[in-house]
């Protein structure tokens, strides 16, 4: 279509931006490294032994996971909000997040000695708030789901949460590890800790974009859906398993990092329709160089001292999605 | 053509449908009348397999149970009473008519663009092509949906209470589509709360009452019977006008 070819313009542009994101993410932090010291910490050098340790050890890593995890929970946001119908649905609305949340805070409570094992608990604890959410939406509604899905996400949360406060009050030492976890950071991150999420995500974010062009057919309504041969049900629970499998991966390893769910995908659509078959490329590149930059802000803003990405984030994020709202119902009137 | 054939469904341990049996014709419009709650759209909504049913549902003499959902939707195209206002483009919503012929990816052939575009053209919204559904009117917003039933091509169109809402302009632009339809030999089943509308579109129609058929006939055998006074509580007036007749309901 004449329409997906306007729109190779803005993926490019977008693309760029990531590659200035990236750039910057090398260079700039505690230690200012200029571009000549970048290409020879990355060629490995002879005297550029220290570039290269920050650049293979630190950085690396953590670019990569910024923008897996911003490509992630972007992609996941706007599967939401296409699978609901809904604007402001996101992640954190369904549960997802309070899941990932109770499990990381059993481990500190009960067993701090495995540690270790806090992103597969997170990964867990995503995945069963998911679980449960397609149980309760199945028994309460049974056919489409779509009206009770965020419904149920709100009611898992919510009792996650209360659960959480709960083991808060009686384990007030952890709280400390558990804030670190909840505000989101990608501080510290190496390498092993994003591999495996990292294949996840790629593996899921392959599978969104051939589930794109049937989940973007809901916006018609469940019957219209379902009468161009859609299979309304199964593509909706596909596009909640996929986001959930994407939020509880990146949670892994960089906490609940929000807003990036919410904001992105109206961001995206900002530069293309919301038919566009370059959508979700689209979404996926704008969220990977949106945390990227935040967690860049975040680490040259205050240095040495560092602010969670999350924090950033949320202060950069609350704002412009109330001006992305006025704007919106300035276009309407 | 379209049959059902004993079609029975229930929901919530309620009898919605029992025991149904209705055939729909090719180059046929064919009316579906009851009162609010009678299963009209229980009937037609049922050919989305949404829903268990017992009973049997045809398509061209193949059991739908049979065919896939891609393949079904080739053959049938249903129109639900509530058509949403989508924020893309007239273009997109027209062109999302041809995914059952799609593959996965969803890119459409230069076969499937031809066909987008030449019903666009016939239902006036070459101007429109670029507009949101979302800022169309709502007779606008109609026609593009027509214009996606025809870019699909189906052999059997399903309309369910099309006329809510609708003004006497879209209401024309209604029925001209449906003849449209029946030119190129299509089955229409439409739902219909105004009987008079019925009467002049249809070719036969169905009297659904307590989820059972209680009539089937020409529309004059309708008007004739007694099931517009008990079931409604409106009386037929025929009208001799230029030589021909014409049947209201008041």
């Amino acid at each position: 279509m004449k329409g997906s070819k306007r729109h190779v313009l803005p993926l490019l542009f977008s693309l760029l931006i990531l590659l200035i994101s990236f750039l910057l993410s090398i260079s700039l932090g505690s230690v200012n490294l200029s571009i000549y010291e970048v290409i020879n910490g990355i060629l490995n050098t002879d005297g550029y032994e220290k570039q290269s340790l920050i650049i293979y050890s630190l950085r690396f890593p953590r670019i990569f996971g910024a923008i897996m995890a911003g490509a992630a929970l972007s992609s996941a946001g706007l599967m939401l909000q296409q699978a609901t119908g809904n604007d402001l649905c996101a992640p954190n609305i369904i549960g997802v997040n309070s899941g990932a949340g109770l499990f990381v805070m059993l481990i500190l409570c009960f067993a701090p000695s495995l540690y270790l094992l806090l992103p597969v608990s997170a990964f867990l604890g995503a995945l069963i708030a998911t679980i449960l959410v397609l149980l309760i939406s199945r028994m309460t509604q049974g056919a489409s789901m779509k009206a009770t899905l965020v419904l149920s996400g709100v009611a898992v949360g919510a009792f996650f949460n209360a659960v959480i406060s709960f083991l808060s009050y009686l384990f007030p030492d952890v709280l400390v590890s558990y804030t670190a976890f909840s505000v989101g950071s990608l501080s510290g991150i190496y390498s092993e800790d994003i591999a495996a999420p990292s294949a996840i995500i790629g593996v899921c974010l392959i599978l969104a974009l051939l589930l794109s062009p049937r989940l973007k057919l809901l916006c018609l309504g469940d019957s219209m859906a379902a009468s161009l041969g859609v299979n309304v049900r199964l593509v909706r629970i596909f596009a909640l398993v996929l986001s959930s499998a994407l939020c509880a991966s990146s949670v892994s390893f960089g906490g609940l990092i929000g807003f990036v769910g919410l904001i992105v995908p109206h961001m995206a659509k900002k530069f293309v329709p919301s038919d566009s078959p370059l959508l979700l490329p689209i979404c996926m590149t704008t969220g990977a160089y949106v945390l990227l930059l935040s967690d860049l802000l975040g680490r040259i803003l205050f240095a040495p001292s560092e602010l969670p990405c999350g924090i950033i984030m949320s202060i950069v994020g609350a704002p412009f999605f109330v001006f992305l709202l006025c704007r919106r119902r300035r276009e309407h009137d | 053509m379209i049959e059902f054939k004993d079609l029975s469904v229930s929901i919530d341990k309620k009898n919605i449908l029992d025991s149904i049996s209705l055939v729909a014709n090719n180059r046929e419009i064919t009316a579906v009348l009851g009162r609010n709650g009678s299963g009209k759209t229980t009937l037609l909504s049922s050919v989305l397999k949404e829903r268990k049913y017992s009973g049997s549902i045809l398509v061209d003499g193949r059991d739908i149970s049979l065919i896939s959902r891609k393949e079904l939707a080739k053959k049938v195209s249903i129109m639900p009473q509530n058509v949403l206002s989508p924020d893309i483009t007239v273009e997109s919503l027209v062109s999302y008519g041809r995914t059952p012929y799609t593959s996965f990816s969803g890119i459409l052939t230069s076969e499937d663009r031809e066909k987008v575009y030449s019903a666009i053209k016939e239902m006036g919204l070459y101007e429109l092509s670029q507009r949101k559904v979302s800022s169309l009117s709502g007779g606008e917003c109609r026609r593009a949906y027509f214009a996606m039933i025809l870019a699909g091509d189906a052999d059997t169109v399903m309309l369910d209470e099309p006329t809510t809402f609708m003004d006497a302009v879209t209401k024309k632009e209604l029925f001209a589509f449906i003849d449209i339809l029946k030119k190129r030999n299509k089955a229409v089943i439409i739902v219909l709360h105004d009987l008079t509308d019925a009467v002049k579109v249809s070719d036969r129609i169905y009297l659904i009452d307590g989820g059972k058929t209680i009539f089937s006939g020409s529309g004059t055998e309708f008007a004739d019977s007694s099931y517009p006074t008990e079931i409604f509580g409106l009386e037929a007036v025929r009208i001799i006008h230029e030589n021909a007749e014409n049947i209201f309901f008041i």
